[in-house]
């Protein structure tokens, strides 16, 4: 593993613009994002009306990832440090995923607080990069100390985690090797897009500190049994043993979302609170808990016929393969037990339609993680069920057909993956674990 | 031409129950393969579909899993197809 980065700025290069030290947003951009698409109306019309004191409101207020990341594509653009967290964030906890918006909001205030200390010149400029930076320099106007406070919890959570995973051996004793290598490996690459120097290279580390930020609470909150020496570690990360402690207690249902506006003063939420140095020992009662990373064991290969699909070899055309950012665009989210696309919207597959495929549903795979990814599309030669995980095994896949929301049926209907039917249980399994009512729904067989 | 191209009017055979209910693609549904795929591959799909028409015996039906229809019956799909794609 290489030498540990001290968290400063991203744009080190001679030609770079000058930018603050701590600055992970150097600027906006308008390129294609990794969040997925644009954000809402009402979002976009507050940040041309230049409204902070409501967006940020809006931000304080958002109860889902997908409401999240639309303000964070309003405020600060698809590639910045933040939408990367919130991202490998999803990525690894599926069912916890809003006990961890507090902490995501720390994220974007730090980003606001780097925009609002960046340069435009050189950058990539669009309509909304002017607002986007008179906005951060208005909410550093109003929120000078929130927006301070939560660049340094960023930053000392980054040192801390690097701290941690300079050497994870040493600091999660007992911990599998192999999840020691996948740590080590996560966190070179982290680096690595830290020192790229580019807009897509900040959101990719934010990714992967997002991954690893989860991944690492996770043992953290299950370290009676997970890994040995609970004392050293909360010595060494009191920081991360903060946070892994508020986000057991906080473990419950998805809150209400809130009126955003109204009456109600207006002020947003401080940063998370520096960590208490008195740092408890964990209850001995509590049951370990893995880290998030694989769920189901029972995976499906790809048919070995559609291997090199994706160069044009088996189709004539070449089927596309999602990378690690495009995948989450088709990311399927479950809320009070309806299904949503990843702009928040209600999925429904009831315009579908492939003139050589299906009409009326969505194919879909679920990875061994438990995520479920679908689309509409299905487009022979072009975009299949492989597509997804990149011809990877899956555990599960099939087709979906969702009204408003509303599962109708489920099945493991995939010709690139033919799943058993265990694997398709997987499916419903997953899907009732989210909150997703399965009664009345269609599980049906493949072909 | 490359044969390859054929396994997408194939697929559509996992959807369709009967091949005698497929009367060939109505001008809407052109249109939509005109969206769906790039000149050059509709060019593809159309060279591919046109030689199967002329090789009845070629096997069809191993040319994709799950296939459950029998070459005589993938042939005739295919040549309703072959008419209706004469005017894309």
């Amino acid at each position: 593993m290489g030498e540990s980065r001290v968290p400063g700025p991203v744009g080190r290069g001679g030609d770079s613009p000058r930018t603050h030290d701590g600055t992970l947003v150097r600027g906006v951009s308008s390129a294609p994002g990794p969040v997925q698409g644009p954000a809402t109306a009402s979002t976009e019309d507050r940040l041309d009306a230049l409204d902070p004191l409501a967006l940020l409101e809006h931000l304080q207020t958002a109860s889902s990832v997908a409401e999240l990341e639309r303000i964070i594509v309003a405020l600060l653009g698809p590639q910045c440090f933040s939408a990367g967290v919130i991202t490998g964030v999803a990525w690894d906890l599926v069912g916890s995923i809003v006990d961890l918006l507090d902490l995501v909001r720390m994220f974007v205030l730090a980003d606001l607080h780097d925009l609002a200390g960046s340069s435009l010149g050189g950058w990539q400029l669009d309509p909304l990069t002017a607002p986007r930076l008179l906005f951060a320099e208005l909410a550093q106007l109003f929120f000078a100390d929130q927006l301070r406070k939560a660049a340094e919890e960023r930053n000392a959570l980054i040192a801390e985690l690097a701290n941690a995973l300079e050497d994870p051996a040493a600091t999660f004793e007992g911990m599998a090797e192999g999840v020691v290598e996948s740590f080590q490996r996560d966190w070179e690459q982290f680096e690595l897009h830290m020192a790229s120097d580019t807009l897509s290279g900040r959101f990719h580390a934010g990714m992967i500190f997002g991954k690893l930020l989860v991944a690492v609470l996770a043992i953290l909150t299950g370290v009676a049994g997970a890994v040995r020496g609970a004392a050293k570690l909360a010595s060494k990360l009191p920081r991360l043993m903060q946070h892994a402690k508020k986000l057991e207690l906080e473990r419950r249902p998805a809150p209400q979302q809130t009126p955003t506006s109204g009456g109600t003063p207006r002020q947003i939420s401080p940063a998370p609170e520096a960590p208490d140095p008195d740092v408890d020992r964990p209850d001995p009662r509590r049951k370990p808990t893995p880290p998030p990373r694989r769920k189901y064991d029972d995976l499906q290969p790809m048919d070995r016929q559609f291997v090199g699909e994706e160069t044009g070899s088996v189709w004539g055309t070449k089927v596309k393969y999602l990378d690690d950012v495009e995948r989450e665009q088709y990311r399927l989210h479950v809320r009070d037990g309806k299904l949503y696309d990843a702009d928040g919207n209600l999925f429904d597959t009831s315009k579908a339609k492939s003139h050589f495929g299906g009409e009326g549903n969505a194919i879909f795979v679920m990875d061994e993680t438990g995520a479920i990814y679908a689309s509409k599309v299905h487009s022979p030669g072009k975009f299949h069920h492989s597509s997804f995980l990149s011809g990877e095994p899956v555990a599960g896949a099939g087709e979906l057909v969702v009204e408003n929301g509303v599962l109708a049926s489920v099945s493991r209907r995939s010709g690139h993956y033919r799943p058993t039917a265990k694997q398709n249980q997987q499916v419903v399994d997953e899907l009732v674990e989210q909150g997703v009512d399965m009664n009345g729904v269609d599980v049906s067989a493949g072909f | 031409m490359n044969i390859n191209f054929l396994r997408i009017p194939l697929h559509k055979l996992l959807y369709l129950e009967r091949v005698d209910d497929f009367s060939g693609f109505s001008a809407d549904d052109l249109q939509g393969l005109r969206n769906e795929y790039e000149p050059a591959e509709l060019r593809g799909i159309v060279e591919a579909v046109t030689w199967a028409t002329q090789n009845p015996d070629h096997d069809f039906a191993s040319m994709l899993p799950d296939l459950r229809h029998t070459n005589a019956e993938i042939y005739r799909y295919l040549c309703a197809l072959e008419v209706s794609l004469r005017d894309i």
